[in-house]
């Protein structure tokens, strides 16, 4: 367990590894509303930067909402930095944006920080500091209504920095941003993320959360569906053989006692097998007369295995 | 404090808030001075009342000023006491601010202090409109040009606040059942206007209106400033009004039962509602 600075009294005195912990946290709209979190347990660990993926609808933003107090849960409990989910000894470790950035149009940049140090208790030479940090000073004392998108998001992560909260929760920070913009803010992503800080970033980008997190929740119809590091969920690589003849191919392959598993997939051989294999698998058709054009060892995308989660995860729902 | 000096900063650079202060401030010197003492120069010189131009001079700045607070003002305090409340969910701006920790009651509380000071810093500013405006006109009227007793002044600063603010609270009650300005705007105007306006020209058929009129907002508010000699508009106009009038006390007591329900209201909605 990593320790520092950082820890709140009351997190020394828990001695919890985890700064979030669910536990059947439920939110339901209405009394025969939408059923948006479903009995939701996440743990996110101290230091690491967690991504919640999911599709649109999923529940990403409602769990975040109910993290930060903005909702409350239909049922279940949710404990942000040791203390009850939403409350002022809570929040005051967290910073966070929640959807789009929302401040005042008429003030500036700046003034619109300092308003939001002030909610905060917070010293105002912070409000400097945090335009710097995500590059903003140039632009601080124009009216956030010129803001471009790209600004704004940013504008939205220095607020949640002010308080230099241990922990961070940026809901689909790139959304609206050109490609430099989302370049720029995956940067900003991964230079927060270091140190002692714990981000939980939600997204439904997956390339945005294989370049930024540490560990990965699918979270699917309000429910946490998988959850592991990144190598954990995309599986062993596989092996990617072109070959002539095909068949002949896969019979030889097939008998491998070592291949855990082969099939046939656009005119390639597709093995589970140890990448360090390949030489063997290569030597094994060869000398049984098979042409091999081609053999790449191939790492699953964490794209292709969110659409395999999902698609298991319908299935198993009949 | 903090919170508090948060607010105060959105009021100072809110545009709208400016716009709302130079109207008071216009309708005062041209509504309340400039027209009336044109009118009363353009009339002949026998036809002039000795009460027109009373109504003009700086001793009587309380009396005019709260002749206009209990509905003109406090429409345009109603609007003011919508946008402050209201727009912090136009802009979105409330989840980002409780996302910072300071509590909804911390919030409101905020809120309500820094409105209560617009407020009493449009009066002050609108009573020095008034002052300005009757000065030039006694001096050159040759008539007396001192300002009412302190007591005066202070009684009518407390009674004009108090009006100013159940409207207010009214506005900002509706902005955040309504979560919007716009909505909230109409209704407090509907309400004003329409409702207590209409309902009140049947009283003296209805006696069930009758009885229902003595809760009336701008019946208690008139009932208020009467006594330091205010005067309702008369006639069937939007602002006009004909009574009931009840004792000053009960008056007072009304008011600040409707200031309680209405802060009350706004503090169970703020709490217990989810912000989207």
């Amino acid at each position: 367990m990593q320790e520092g600075s950082k820890m709140s009294p009351i997190d020394r005195q828990s001695g919890s590894d985890f700064v979030i912990e669910t536990a059947g946290l439920t939110k339901r709209y209405g009394k025969r509303g939408v059923l948006a979190v479903d009995d939701l347990c996440l743990r996110v660990r101290r230091g690491e930067v967690y991504g919640l993926v999911g599709p649109n609808g999923a529940g990403k933003t409602t769990a975040m909402r109910m993290l930060v107090g903005l909702m409350r849960p239909t049922s279940g409990t949710a404990r942000v930095l040791g203390r009850p989910a939403g409350t002022s000894g809570s929040l005051t470790g967290v910073g966070a944006m929640i959807e789009a950035p929302d401040f005042y149009p008429f003030l500036t940049g700046r003034d619109n920080l300092r308003v939001m140090a002030e909610h905060a208790d917070v010293a105002p030479e912070r409000v400097g500091a945090v335009l710097a940090q995500v590059e903003l000073t140039s632009r601080a004392d124009d009216r956030f209504g010129t803001y471009s998108m790209g600004m704004k998001q940013r504008l939205g992560v220095a607020a949640a920095l002010l308080k230099d909260p241990e922990l961070l929760i940026l809901d689909e920070p790139t959304t609206g941003l050109d490609p430099a913009g989302i370049a720029e803010m995956r940067v900003l992503l991964r230079r927060l993320g270091q140190g002692m800080r714990t981000v939980l970033l939600s997204s439904h980008l997956m390339t945005e959360v294989e370049q930024t997190c540490d560990r990965v929740g699918v979270i699917r119809r309000g429910r946490i569906v998988a959850e592991g590091t990144l190598s954990e969920l995309r599986g062993r690589a596989e092996l990617q053989v072109r070959a002539l003849p095909l068949e002949r191919a896969l019979q030889i392959v097939s008998a491998l006692a070592y291949v855990d598993g082969v099939r046939s997939d656009d005119g390639m051989l597709v093995i589970r097998v140890g990448t360090d294999r390949a030489g063997e698998i290569n030597r094994a058709l060869v000398t049984n007369g098979v042409d091999v054009t081609e053999l790449t060892p191939v790492h699953p995308s964490l794209e292709g295995v969110f659409l395999r989660l999902v698609r298991e995860d319908e299935e198993s729902d009949g | 404090m903090g919170s508090f000096r948060a607010e105060l900063l959105i009021l100072r650079k809110y545009a709208a808030y400016r716009v709302l202060l130079a109207i008071t401030l216009a309708v005062t010197a041209l509504l309340g001075y400039v027209l009336p003492y044109i009118s009363y120069r353009s009339s002949s010189v026998d036809s002039r009342r000795a009460t027109d131009l009373a109504d003009l001079l700086p001793g009587h700045t309380v009396a005019s000023l709260l002749s206009a607070i209990p509905f003109w003002f406090g429409m345009l305090a109603l609007i003011l006491g919508a946008l402050m409340f209201g727009g912090e969910y136009g802009w979105g701006t409330l989840k980002t601010t409780l996302m910072q920790q300071p509590g909804r009651s911390r919030l409101l509380l905020a809120k309500l202090a820094a409105m209560g000071l617009a407020l009493a810093l449009t009066l002050i500013a609108v009573s020095v409109i008034a002052v300005a405006c009757g000065v030039p006109i006694a001096l050159a009227e040759g008539a007396d040009k001192s300002l009412p007793p302190a007591w005066d002044l202070a009684r009518g600063f407390g009674a004009g606040w108090l009006i100013l603010a159940v409207w207010a609270m009214l506005g900002a009650m509706l902005a955040v059942a309504s979560r919007g300005t716009a909505l909230a705007i109409g209704l407090g105007i509907m309400y004003g206007l329409v409702f207590e306006g209409l309902l009140s020209g049947f009283r003296e058929q209805i006696s069930v209106l009758d009885a229902l009129s003595h809760a009336f907002l701008r019946t208690n508010a008139y009932s208020l400033a009467k006594p330091l000699g205010a005067t309702a508009e008369q006639g069937g106009g939007p602002g006009g009004f004909s009574g009931p009038f009840v004792e000053a006390w009960q008056a007072l007591l009304v008011l600040v039962i409707y200031l309680g329900i209405f802060s009350g209201a706004c503090a169970v909605m703020l709490r217990r509602r989810d912000v989207a």
